[in-house]
């Protein structure tokens, strides 16, 4: 059984890190078999599991919290779990990595709310959260697509999107903390990200 | 007019996928995802899409999370599959599951999963269909006979995987100071400060007495206080939730050489100590599943958890 899980003999695959962006399906097929291994008590399948997937966690992490300590901390916290409820994860739900990150950006931004007060998560605090995505973030985006794609996709995503979407995901801030930074109804902010996902959604090329 | 309630809760779709919905809005969405699709779909799709965004912010972390994670897992029980106990499989998945689970509160102990219940009729599919994908990883249709039959507990298999229960002799006299501080480490400190009867006492007080701890399938920690020569064990817990709806805690002793036997059943409680009704002395291990209210099962009708070697 050793050898079935690293999806056969293509060096691609064979202990890299990275993911092959063209084969995404290909990608996602061995991280479920290393997933599933690790759910049967696997230790090695899932320390491999942690080398493939351990840098996207620990970087929304250190996104979100921006303190080294506190993402370090929870990106433990977000393999523990993974471990335990490697059972639990299931296709129907989406690949592997949204799974894995998503309780990543959970615990991330739970850990931003309780130990990091009101005050110190002032308006400057969520413009600089803004500044930073637009430069490291959203422009890191443009560069993964082709030119042709990012004409056409970045249309759909305005910046009045980009902002409420990089307060509340990458500021972990919530839809009520955006509308009230913003100075716009929550309507308005629920529209704005939902809209945004949208066409982030089609940017990135996703099934909608 | 204000819209009717579905419409504008579709409208929450992103502020949850990104979790920034809170409070009353977060539970109603959430009860909104069990029984609308569309919804589940979008959400899903966004969350493909904020990983792929992810993709452009990967950082390292330093190597000693790797090991603290690893050196951790070695001694972290494993949630066991999703098995209904009867009845039809629920085919619905709930997308927000991952956030539905104890990683909002990160600190505590696994919080009930309430919506765990609802098997998954993929669950043993997607694993089949993992395996053929992976090229091979069933080996032969004896390996994955054996992995259905660990599955349903039907197999002795799991017995060799149980989680490593932390083992405490309590030796005779001074029981009752040892107990307290084993069980105080083991968080059922409100247990060890109760009046014990004696039929209690008398097990605690046996020379063999031993303490096994280990945790139900929700996190919660349990122990088992068992005697083999006085042929008595009890079940102590502090706090324990309920299982789910029409659903007991099911206690098995399992004899030597043989297949589980049912034993007593327990619900949620606190300050919990619950004898147990079997052959103690001869038992080779104890184990618990969750099976329906009101049911004989025969057999455990899924993996069974806080399974101790005795």
């Amino acid at each position: 059984m050793d050898g079935a899980v690293h999806g056969g003999d293509d060096p691609a695959s064979a202990g890299s890190s990275e993911l092959p962006e063209d084969r995404p399906e290909r990608g996602n097929d061995q991280l479920a078999a290393l997933l599933a291994a690790a759910a049967e008590g696997d230790q090695q399948a899932f320390a491999e599991l942690y080398d493939r997937t351990s840098a996207r966690v620990h970087g929304v992490a250190l996104r979100v919290l921006r303190s080294p300590d506190h993402a370090a901390e929870v990106t433990q916290e977000v393999f523990v779990d993974v471990w335990r409820q490697a059972t639990r994860y299931s296709a129907g739900r989406g690949s592997v990595l949204a799974w894995i990150t998503t309780m990543a950006h959970r615990r991330a931004v739970d850990r931003v709310r309780s130990v990091t007060s009101e005050t110190a998560r002032d308006v400057k605090y969520a413009e600089h959260t803004v500044e930073v995505a637009h430069d490291e973030v959203w422009a890191g985006v443009d560069q993964r697509l082709d030119v042709e794609r990012v004409r056409e996709g970045m249309a759909q995503l305005t910046s009045i999107q980009r902002e409420a979407l990089t307060l509340a995901y990458f500021g972990g801030y919530s839809q009520s903390q955006v509308a009230e930074h913003l100075g716009v109804p929550l309507g308005t902010v629920k529209t704005r990200i939902r809209d945004g996902l949208s066409g982030l959604r089609s940017v990135l090329g996703v099934n909608a | 007019m204000t819209p009717p309630i579905e419409e504008s809760l579709h409208e929450l779709s992103g502020s949850y996928a990104v979790h920034a919905l809170t409070g009353t809005e977060l539970s109603e969405f959430e009860a909104h995802l069990h029984d609308c699709a569309q919804c589940r779909e979008e959400v899903r799709s966004f969350r493909e899409a904020l990983t792929e965004l992810d993709g452009v912010i990967e950082v390292a972390p330093p190597p000693a999370v790797r090991s603290n994670v690893l050196a951790a897992i070695a001694g972290t029980a494993q949630l066991p599959p999703i098995e209904a106990a009867d009845g039809p499989r629920h085919a619905a998945q709930l997308d927000g599951q991952p956030d539905g689970q104890p990683d909002s509160q990160p600190d505590s102990r696994q919080s009930g999963e309430p919506d765990s219940r609802t098997a998954s009729a993929s669950e043993d599919g997607v694993r089949g269909t993992v395996a053929e994908r992976s090229g091979g990883t069933v080996a032969d249709l004896g390996a994955a006979r054996e992995r259905r039959e660990r599955r349903t507990g039907r197999g002795r298999a799991w017995i060799a995987v149980a989680a490593a229960a932390a083992v405490i002799a309590v030796g005779a006299g001074g029981w009752a100071v040892n107990l307290n501080r084993q069980l105080e480490q083991q968080q059922q400190a409100q247990v060890a400060g109760q009046q014990l009867n004696q039929r209690e006492s008398a097990l605690l007080n046996a020379p063999d007495a031993t303490v096994y701890a280990t945790t139900l399938n929700d996190g919660t920690p349990v122990s088992y206080v068992v005697s083999k020569r006085l042929n008595q064990a009890m079940l102590v817990a502090a706090d324990v939730r309920s299982p789910g709806a029409d659903r007991v805690w099911q206690l098995w002793t399992v004899p030597g050489s043989g297949q589980p036997v049912r034993d007593t059943t327990f619900v949620a409680g606190t300050n919990q100590r619950v004898f147990m009704t079997g052959d103690i002395d001869r038992a080779g291990a104890l184990a618990i599943t969750v099976e329906r209210a009101g049911s004989t099962p025969t057999a455990p009708t899924m993996t069974p958890f806080a399974v101790v070697k005795l």
